[in-house]
């Protein structure tokens, strides 16, 4: 059994909360603006974790910049997703009444096809490059660099989130439109832009975790699936629509799986993880913190 | 200013307005009385575009209403209070008013709009912090008809403004919405409270089972016996 209290557990537990802050991130803002089901958000991050990769294998391009570079790709892929796919099942009051299921199927099939492009054009061989692996010493602990440069980056991006939808004329109306979406379009909220803001600026965030994460971990086609997973209990746990309680219920949650697999093994990670998912749909279906208070 | 021609609307299969037309002069309060039911709501939000017309024509200053998004509606100077207020209950008072001028075109001069709508309502200016969910049934609904004065309507729609207010806020309500007019913006509004609003009305339709079966001025309508007998019980 590891030593609860050393530093290196504390950091992996933060560093796994700054991950799934930002990819549940994406999830929530889809799903809040339009209840779509995003299934397809971990092959986005599994993307963005090939980017990196062959960027550094190929041209040396460390992620933390080729994460700009997902950033953008990753946006314009999910602007070009809700313009041809989603658009398509939220066209009718009629689709609309079944949008949860319509937008799990359309989306599964996209993560689909993405994780099997990706296997054809690479192989499905787990991949890992060296970067910034050196050993920073801090008071009495040891971390690898990288680490501390992940938990850097992937927390200096979940203030930034907050700040923009506290004062952002943007982040203004997305938020409206997840609050009272009649209301929203009353106002005189532009809908249609707004929801391709919510999926640009999902995907783009889900593709930088991802370049962050392959920092860390191998890359493989199928990697993104458990951080969807992973992304659907924090914004349950958050609260639906709930972006500032989704950034808490990512901690909440890597907190009991780090510590939870420190104290028992590695092989109880999935037991823990669902054990957390149905105990919460269990006792507090509308999440730790509520659903509509959306960044308070 | 808003000119509704043969309009025909409704949800899905349900039919609900029927060959509606009317018109709102500018610069006039325009009254929409009629029974619960009769369709005065689904008239509002055609016109503000949340619900789809299946005939007839809405146009708003000459200009087709009909393809243009709810948004591209306020972008035009149209702004509907709906019933039922639908403000936004965890957004703090000052940040619903923040959120009525969104559109492009009301973005200029926002603040100093702001400090215009604090001098109409005090109350929300004491009540800035909280959220709008904490405020009282009558501080909602001036937070409803601030947060449509944001977007520098030029016809605000009102839709039963009065509901579940006490008779004296009810009554400065009224004069409220005369002074709205007083500034220069053309006001349509729907009312249980009949004889206040036609007290204060210019024209005013009746409709029954989503036809209008009566029109004409205010005044006329007042002393009309029918009138009289069906809603205002004399
Ligand atoms: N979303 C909806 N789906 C189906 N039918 C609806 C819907 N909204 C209203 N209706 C029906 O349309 C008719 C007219 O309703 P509407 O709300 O326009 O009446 P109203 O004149 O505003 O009544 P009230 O004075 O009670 O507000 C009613 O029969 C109502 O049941
Ligand atoms: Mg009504």
């Amino acid at each position: 059994m590891a030593d609860l209290l050393s530093g290196q557990l504390l950091i992996a537990a933060l560093v796994l909360a700054g991950i799934y802050g930002l990819v549940a991130l994406g999830l929530n803002l889809i799903y809040g603006t339009m209840r779509l089901l995003n299934v397809a958000h971990g092959e986005i991050l599994m993307l963005g974790g090939y980017l990196a990769y062959w960027c550094f294998t190929l041209t040396g391009v460390g992620p933390i910049w080729s994460m700009f570079l997902a950033l953008v790709l990753a946006g314009g892929f999910g602007a070009v997703v809700y313009r041809t796919l989603c658009r398509r099942v939220l066209r009718s009051a009629r689709l609309i009444e079944q949008i949860e299921a319509n937008s799990l199927l359309v989306l599964f099939g996209v993560s689909i096809i993405l994780q099997n492009a990706i296997a054809l054009s690479f192989t499905a061989t787990a991949r890992a490059y060296p970067y910034l692996d050196d050993i920073v010493r801090i008071g009495g602990f040891q971390v690898t660099a990288d680490r501390l440069v992940v938990l850097g980056i992937g927390l200096a991006l979940c203030f930034a989130v907050i700040l923009f939808f506290r004062f952002s004329g943007t982040g203004l109306a997305i938020r409206a439109l997840i609050e009272q979406p009649d209301a929203a379009h009353l106002v005189g909220v532009d809908v249609e832009r707004m929801r391709t803001i919510a999926f640009a600026l999902g995907f783009g965030i889900a593709g930088v975790a991802g370049c962050l994460i392959s920092m860390l971990e191998q890359v493989s086609p199928f990697m993104g699936f458990p951080f969807t997973i992973a992304a659907f209990i924090v914004i349950i746990l958050g609260g639906l629509g709930n972006i500032a309680g989704g950034l808490a219920g990512a901690a909440v949650l890597a907190l009991i799986e780090v510590y939870g697999v420190a104290l028992t093994s590695a092989s109880m990670r999935s037991i823990l993880i669902y054990g957390v998912f149905i105990a919460i749909l269990v006792w507090r279906p509308q999440g730790l913190f509520g659903r509509r208070s959306v960044v308070r | 200013m808003l000119e509704i021609d043969a309009l025909t609307a409704g949800y899905g299969e349900i039919r609900v307005l029927e060959r509606v037309s009317l018109d709102v002069a500018e610069g006039s309060i325009t009254a929409l009385v009629g029974s619960n039911g009769a369709g005065k709501t689904t008239l509002m939000r055609a016109v503000a575009g949340l619900v789809p017309v299946s005939g007839g024509r809405i146009a708003l200053e000459g200009a087709d209403l009909a393809s243009a998004a709810p948004s591209e509606r306020v972008e035009r100077g149209l702004a509907l209070v709906p019933e039922g207020r639908l403000i936004f209950p965890g957004f703090s008072v000052e940040e619903n008013l923040r959120i009525g001028a969104i559109a492009p075109h009301a973005k200029a001069g926002r603040a100093a709009r702001m400090a215009e709508m604090y001098a109409l309502f005090p109350i929300l200016e004491q009540r800035r912090r909280q959220p709008g969910g904490t405020l009282s049934g009558g501080e909602q609904q001036m937070l409803a008809i601030a947060r449509g004065l944001m977007s520098r309507p030029r016809l605000l729609l009102l839709d039963e403004p009065s509901l579940g207010l006490a008779p004296a806020i009810a009554q400065s309500l009224f004069d409220t919405i005369v002074a709205i007019r007083g500034a220069g913006v053309t006001v349509f509004v729907v009312e249980q409270d009949i004889r206040s609003t036609l007290e204060i009305a210019d024209t005013a339709y009746v409709l029954e089972n989503g036809r209008i079966a009566l029109s004409g001025t205010a005044a006329a309508l007042l002393q009309d016996p029918q009138v009289r007998q069906a809603y205002l019980g004399l």
